[in-house]
């Protein structure tokens, strides 16, 4: 007979990872799943994230396992105000200093498994990325390719000009 | 092998990546490709201005602005200029006009009519706008910041007219149009500032039908009005209480102390979740403010943001003021946001007695608001000591996530150097940082700010009330415990106009700055 408050998680790639349910809870997708599995001993596959991806998706979810509680509370402020002020700790830019092709399977996983801080806290360190870089720079930064046409690069200097009206 | 890092983050992902950025930033994501072209197009132009003259017109009127930081334009680039503003104007409200996608993504236009010759301006700028109105059917919001010109009533029937499902108007507080604003129906917001250009003869504010203005506006709105900001006397306007029973926000700046009309408010606005008030110095002595909040101190139960400003010299009518004001907040225990900015009192005093520095009591109070977030604090002595330090850092939430300080100190005394370092080492929530140091320098430069404050401040400003400037931020090297790199700093025009989307949608801090517009000019 398993722990009931533990669950195994099933990788991709077969990795087996057992798992505190506070912590897997913090998934909204998994939270719903095991609602609607009730007690069980069975492991719940995770189908598109892989061991190396979960394993840091689990870590994250572990650190951040007591902030749960304390954004489930009533918000009279409403959520986009608190969203807003949601801060990226030193220990969550350590977490994302990993290669970009990482970085950014991570942030898909969270997407897809639905957890919101994650998802929060892994755009803005991309955001912090982009900040201050010209269009070039960005383009270097993610291996992005040019693809506008002459003409669209005509009409992108007169949309630059009227954004730039600040 | 080429990675394919945009096929492996989803568009929705990039999107919200953008998002977070400032809206410069955001700009320079339409040039990287046709993919961020089109997920920035509707963040970049969800909130669209428009300049009805030029930044220097703005500048040459302002008293606060010191000339000597930007040499004024010649009288002949002054016209050159207007005329290159006034064109490239005119093309984009026509290209909006001719384009319906982009239209549809407008949310907001701020107007900013600051003209110094509005007959030089071209003279189909009025038809322009009216057209563009028309077509911006998504419209939520509409400001319009200065008198020069004047809102024209073409305008308000253009928007009526475009079906626009507009809830939020920022108009200034006396203008020709009152009649054709009544008309605009739903709204829940309504900020009525004072033209922060072009100050106006006192014999227009004495104009009887001024005071229909705001009072027709606010009226024909009640029933859905949640917001309600306004720069002068709203008690002798005659606006009924009953008018402003739903508002959940309110700010009056220039209250004229009226007791009756506060005590109502107090008494039936029970939804009330933010409150900010500008008190004149004529305002405190008549005493309503501090009577109000002195025979009500279980009112207003659901505050969560509390904004004063008060510039006086009368040290006992302060002091009560602040006892009241601090007495009411200690109930307050939702308070998140507070900015106490009291002016002309503390600077001649010294030492901790709350008699004399009312800054004191203000401090003795924050450690009993756990919800503290966000905090605005005007903090002033004739002499800096290490128990004034103490007292700051002691005092001041660790759990800030906005802190605007402005001091201003006349001589410092047994303070040794690294002292805020340590206070902001000890503050590892702060996003945004705005120091204004008027006297002796605490913090020697925006440098050494920059470098001591935490690597989680994204907004940091720094000034001395006569120059200041904004910069967004990028976290320090990694490995470093504090400090960060600058980003894109703030044009002029955002400093003088900002709104929260030039906060990148960060209320708590466009909260904070407003109505502080004299500490943030550049």
């Amino acid at each position: 007979m398993g722990d009931s408050n533990r669950l195994t998680l099933v990788a991709s790639d077969g990795g087996k990872f057992v798992v505190d349910k506070e912590v897997v809870q913090m998934s909204v997708l998994l939270k719903n799943m095991i609602e609607d599995l009730g007690e069980t001993d069975e492991s719940i596959p995770i189908p598109n994230v892989t061991s190396p991806v979960l394993t840091k998706v689990i870590e994250f979810c572990e650190n951040h396992r007591t902030d749960a509680a304390r954004t489930d509370g009533p918000n009279v402020d409403g959520d986009d105000a608190r969203m807003r002020t949601a801060v990226v700790s030193d220990w969550d830019r350590q977490f994302f200093d990993v290669d970009q092709d990482l970085m950014f399977e991570i942030i898909v996983a969270a997407n897809y498994l639905d957890i919101k801080s994650l998802v929060d806290v892994g755009c803005k360190v991309v955001a912090d990325m982009i900040k201050g870089k010209s269009p070039q720079e960005i383009r270097d930064l993610f291996d992005i390719v040019n693809d506008f046409s002459p003409e669209e690069e005509a009409a992108l200097r007169k949309e630059n000009e009227w954004a730039n009206d600040r | 092998m080429m990675r394919h890092i945009l096929s492996t983050l989803p568009p929705e992902l990039w999107s919200r990546i953008i998002e977070q950025l400032p809206p410069l930033e955001r700009q320079a994501c339409l040039s990287v490709s046709r993919m961020f072209h089109d997920l920035s197009m509707p963040l970049v132009f969800s909130h669209v201005h428009i300049t009805y003259g030029i930044p220097s017109d703005c500048k040459l009127l302002s008293k606060i602005v010191n000339p000597h930081d930007s040499p004024p334009l010649g009288k002949a680039n002054i016209r050159t200029e207007r005329a290159r503003a006034a064109k490239a104007t005119s093309e984009f409200l026509q290209y909006v006009a001719a384009t319906p996608e982009l239209a549809r993504m407008v949310k907001t236009l701020s107007v900013r009519a600051i003209s110094l010759s509005p007959e030089s301006v071209d003279c189909g700028f009025q038809a322009d706008l009216v057209n563009a109105l028309k077509a911006l059917t998504n419209l939520q919001s509409f400001h319009w910041r200065g008198n020069s010109p004047y809102i024209p009533e073409a305008a308000i029937d253009a928007i009526i007219e475009s079906g626009a499902p507009l809830t939020e108007v920022v108009i200034p507080l006396w203008n020709p149009a009152a009649t054709a604003l009544s008309r605009l129906k739903n709204l829940q917001a309504i900020w009525m500032p004072i033209d922060l250009n072009i100050e106006l003869p006192e014999e227009r504010i004495r104009e009887p039908s001024s005071k229909e203005n705001p009072r027709i506006i606010i009226q024909a709105n009640a029933e859905t009005l949640r917001v309600l900001s306004v720069h002068g006397p709203v008690s002798r306007w005659k606006v009924p209480v009953e008018s402003l029973v739903n508002l959940t926000e309110f700010e009056c700046i220039w209250f004229d102390g009226d007791f009756s009309f506060l005590a109502s408010l107090f008494d039936q606005c029970a939804q009330l979740r933010s409150l900010t008030l500008g008190v004149g110095p004529e305002d405190l002595l008549r005493g309503g403010i501090t009577a109000v909040l002195r025979s009500r101190p279980s009112s207003l139960p659901l505050l969560t943001a509390f904004k004063i400003s008060l510039d006086s010299f009368n040290r006992s009518h302060a002091v009560a003021l602040v006892r009241a004001m601090t007495a009411f907040l200690a109930t307050k225990a939702s308070l998140r946001r507070l900015d106490v900015n009291i002016t002309g009192i503390d600077e001649k005093a010294h030492g901790l007695d709350p008699a004399k520095c009312p800054s004191v009591e203000v401090l003795q109070l924050l450690p009993s608001l756990p919800e503290l977030e966000v905090l605005g604090l005007y903090f002033s002595r004739m002499f800096f000591t290490t128990a004034d330090f103490d007292l700051l850092n002691e005092s001041i939430p660790l759990g800030l996530t906005a802190l605007f300080l402005n001091l201003k100190i006349r001589k410092i005394y047994d303070v040794r150097p690294g002292l805020f370092a340590d206070f902001f080492k000890k503050r590892k929530r702060l996003q945004y940082l705005q120091i204004v140091d008027e006297g002796q320098k605490l913090v020697e430069s925006f440098d050494e700010l920059r470098t001591m404050c935490p690597r989680t401040v994204e907004l940091i400003g720094y000034g001395n009330g006569h120059s200041n400037k904004m910069h967004w931020t990028v976290p320090n090297v990694a490995g470093q415990e504090h400090g960060v790199e600058l980003a894109s700093a703030w044009s002029d025009m955002q400093l003088w106009f900002h709104t929260v989307d030039d906060f990148a949608g960060h209320e708590d801090w466009e909260w904070l700055v407003r109505h502080r517009d004299s500490d943030l000019m550049p």
